[in-house]
């Protein structure tokens, strides 16, 4: 215990004040941040620059729908330049015309069939873009409050589904969510996991750097004199779980921030009280592990000149594949046979099963076995990186190679 | 009342795959002594110290170490310097140091303070906060020694320790496995260079294609190669066909080594020289070298003598 300890806050300390992972972990939110004000900026000054000046004169509204809701001149936009109504097209053509107006737009007497409205100016002095966005936000937000409220809100909320011959209590019920509310939850639950994987994804590469590195210069030879297989590795996974949290928490503190300032930190305690909130850690904690496993194992057949970068970036590029597989492909299709089957892989398994949860209910048993599988893998792994540590840390056996792996594999099939 | 044997290796067999890398190693290291183990390159050293250390299983024979198996406890009390030199290149001599001596079971303070004393006395103490991949080789060989010893072992394993330090550093190094030795460790050692061992050792034992091939004490090894050759000088004429003698060497101070043959015994060559006249000035048994002993029992010379 006391060797892991101290193998452990080795690990940790070491990693966390390589001058790498500083800049990484702090210096990617702050770059992240920094490109979008430059880039933002940037954006707002060309086209300030590019764009032709706002023409300050207000502009005219003709109304032929006769619509209730566009009638009210206190709703009338003022910024950039003021709307003014006018009765007929006539009038408006001859406010344009002495020069009172810079522009008119004319809502079509079919506009509730066809959305159509015409607009009239100068083709020398165009209305700029932020006069037409002005007029266009005004009528959507004139449009949604003719809508009858009650109409309203059943599109925005979702169908609950109530199961067969089970009673539901509306008085105690909590009120229904909006899309908008469902949507936050979402991205924000799938956010937490994503970070999560990266995190796990990154530190393994600190896994393999480290084992390389220690098996390349003997260090491990000595370490092995004063620790066993064991606590040498449960010391180096813990120490590399606390980099992965730390990580986690200077990345995760971002967006609660940003969550939190901006009022809308509800999804937040949401998914502390999700149903699944035991099996999310559970599966994170797997994931994490089974990549600083293979991590280490890449790490070990590394020094035997073998298929440890082979192996390393064949898992990196799968895991990259599967993060985009589980963001894009998944929540349309969670109960794909593709999908069902990546559950079962336990380097997919914990992304694909955590969004497919997300996306909908997923069977028990496929929840139970693929768990099963993950963990199981986990121990199988333990098991061979101690017998490769000890055979092809220190020996110089033969090195290992996926080709001539294959090779006798298949030689022995054939004597089979 | 003879020293307690601290390591006992017995019939000690290790094979990977096809290739026996030990076939047959037996020895004993008492305290208080510093042993040798000498061969040539892939003679089965390193793997033998690899197994004493329990980083091999053997696949036959018996290694007791301070006086049982090698466990989490014993394993404190065994200091190990590798031939291959591993430390961290980006920690600090002394962060490292004290990482290293924790493992071995000690406190904080406690390393940080023995780290600095020894860092001292090698006089590397300037260099304490300097990264280990900033050092050059002899001063990274010294932080190594450091960490080995950092602990105070019982037993100490080091492998081609003087391999790159210069005379005056050597020296320093050698002082410390000394004091180590006159304090009641053992120290089991490695090294190509005969005349360190020489100096050092007080047993020494020859792996050679995974056998022990020379066992004991430096001083016995050295007379029991000693028969063969005579140094001789003096006025007459040496002729290279000399009867018992296998091999004439003139050497540029005028004198001349005798090589005999297993049969001749230097009685037999004195009465010899006096018999065919020659004037003897000087006639001494000498003692071989280390060197040449190496050089010998490596080619199969002693083999075949004894053969």
């Amino acid at each position: 215990m006391r060797r892991t300890l101290i193998i452990l806050w080795q690990t940790y300390w070491g990693a966390v004040t390589q001058r790498s992972f500083l800049l990484f972990v702090l210096g990617l939110p702050v770059l992240a941040v920094g490109c979008a004000v430059i880039f933002g900026l940037a954006g707002a000054l060309f086209i300030r620059v590019s764009l032709p000046p706002t023409n300050e004169r207000p502009i005219g509204l003709v109304d032929e729908s006769r619509t209730a809701a566009l009638a009210d001149a206190s709703t009338y936009p003022t910024n950039p330049v003021p709307l003014q109504r006018y009765e007929s097209v006539t009038a408006a053509r001859s406010a344009l015309q002495e020069g009172i107006i810079q522009a008119y737009f004319v809502v079509s007497a079919d506009y509730w069939e066809t959305g159509n409205v015409t607009a009239a100016y100068d083709p020398a002095t165009p209305p700029s873009p932020s006069i037409t966005n002005m007029v266009e936000r005004w009528l959507r937000q004139r449009v949604r409050q003719a809508i009858d409220p009650d109409l309203l809100a059943r599109y925005e909320q979702e169908p609950t589904f109530i199961p067969h011959g089970v009673q539901e209590n509306p008085a105690t019920e909590a009120p229904p969510r909006t899309r908008q509310q469902e949507m936050d939850t979402w991205v924000v639950f799938l956010g937490i996991i994503y970070l999560g994987r990266m995190a796990s994804m990154l530190t393994s590469g600190y896994m393999y750097d480290i084992i390389a590195s220690e098996s390349r210069n003997r260090t491990m030879e000595i370490l092995l004199t004063s620790a066993n297989v064991r606590e040498f590795i449960v010391g180096r996974v813990l120490g590399l779980l606390g980099v992965g949290i730390t990580h986690l928490l200077v990345w995760g503190s971002l967006p609660v921030l940003l969550l939190t300032a901006a009022g809308n930190s509800g999804p937040l305690g949401e998914l502390l009280q999700w149903e699944y909130f035991g099996l999310m850690i559970s599966l994170l904690i797997g994931g994490y592990l089974l990549d600083q496993f293979l991590g280490a194992a890449g790490g070990v057949l590394r020094v035997t000149g073998g298929a440890g970068p082979q192996l390393f970036n064949i898992i990196g590029w799968l895991s990259i594949i599967t993060l985009v597989y589980a963001g894009y492909f998944v929540p349309r299709a969670p109960d794909s046979i593709t999908a069902v089957i990546a559950t079962f892989i336990p380097i997919s398994a914990p992304i694909v099963l955590l969004t497919r949860l997300l996306s909908g209910p997923v069977p028990l048993w496929q929840i139970v076995l693929a768990q099963l599988l993950l963990w199981g893998s986990l121990v199988a792994l333990l098991l061979a990186i101690g017998r490769l540590l000890r055979r092809n840390l220190v020996a110089y056996p033969s090195r290992f190679s996926i080709r001539e792996w294959a090779k006798k594999q298949f030689a022995m099939n054939n004597e089979q | 009342m003879p020293s307690p044997t601290l390591v006992r290796v017995e019939h000690l067999r290790k094979t990977f795959g096809a290739k026996v890398a030990v076939a047959d190693v037996s020895f004993a290291v008492q305290a208080g002594e510093v042993y040798g183990l000498l061969g040539p390159n892939g003679a089965g050293k390193t793997t033998t110290i690899r197994l004493i250390l329990d980083i091999f299983q053997p696949d036959a024979g018996h290694i007791e170490v301070l006086g049982g198996r090698m466990d989490a406890t014993t394993a404190d009390r065994v200091g190990y310097m590798p031939e291959e030199r591993g430390l961290y290149p980006d920690m600090r001599v002394l962060d490292c140091l004290v990482f290293l001596g924790r493992l071995k079971g000690l406190g904080r303070q406690q390393a940080i303070q023995r780290a600095q004393d020894y860092l001292e006395r090698l006089e590397i103490a300037d260099q304490q906060r300097t990264k280990i991949g900033q050092l050059s080789r002899g001063m990274t060989q010294k932080v190594q020694v450091i960490a080995a010893i950092l602990h105070q072992p019982d037993l100490l394993i080091i492998d081609e320790p003087f391999a790159n330090l210069d005379p005056i550093n050597a020296a320093l190094v050698r002082e410390v496995i000394l004091e180590l030795r006159d304090q009641g460790k053992a120290v089991i050692m490695t090294s190509h260079q005969m005349a360190l061992v020489e100096a050092l050792c007080d047993r020494i034992g020859l792996i050679h294609q995974g056998h022990v091939v020379l066992d004991g004490k430096v001083s016995d090894v050295r007379r029991q190669f000693a028969s063969h050759v005579v140094r001789v000088s003096g006025q007459g004429h040496l002729e290279a066909g000399l009867e018992g003698v296998a091999h004439v060497h003139h050497l540029p101070s005028g004198e001349w080594d005798l090589f005999l043959t297993a049969e001749t015994s230097t009685q037999t060559i004195l009465n010899l020289l006096i018999h065919n006249g020659f004037l003897l000035d000087r006639f001494e048994v000498s003692l071989p070298s280390l060197d040449e002993i190496f050089v010998r029992v490596v080619k199969g010379e002693a083999i075949n003598n004894e053969q």
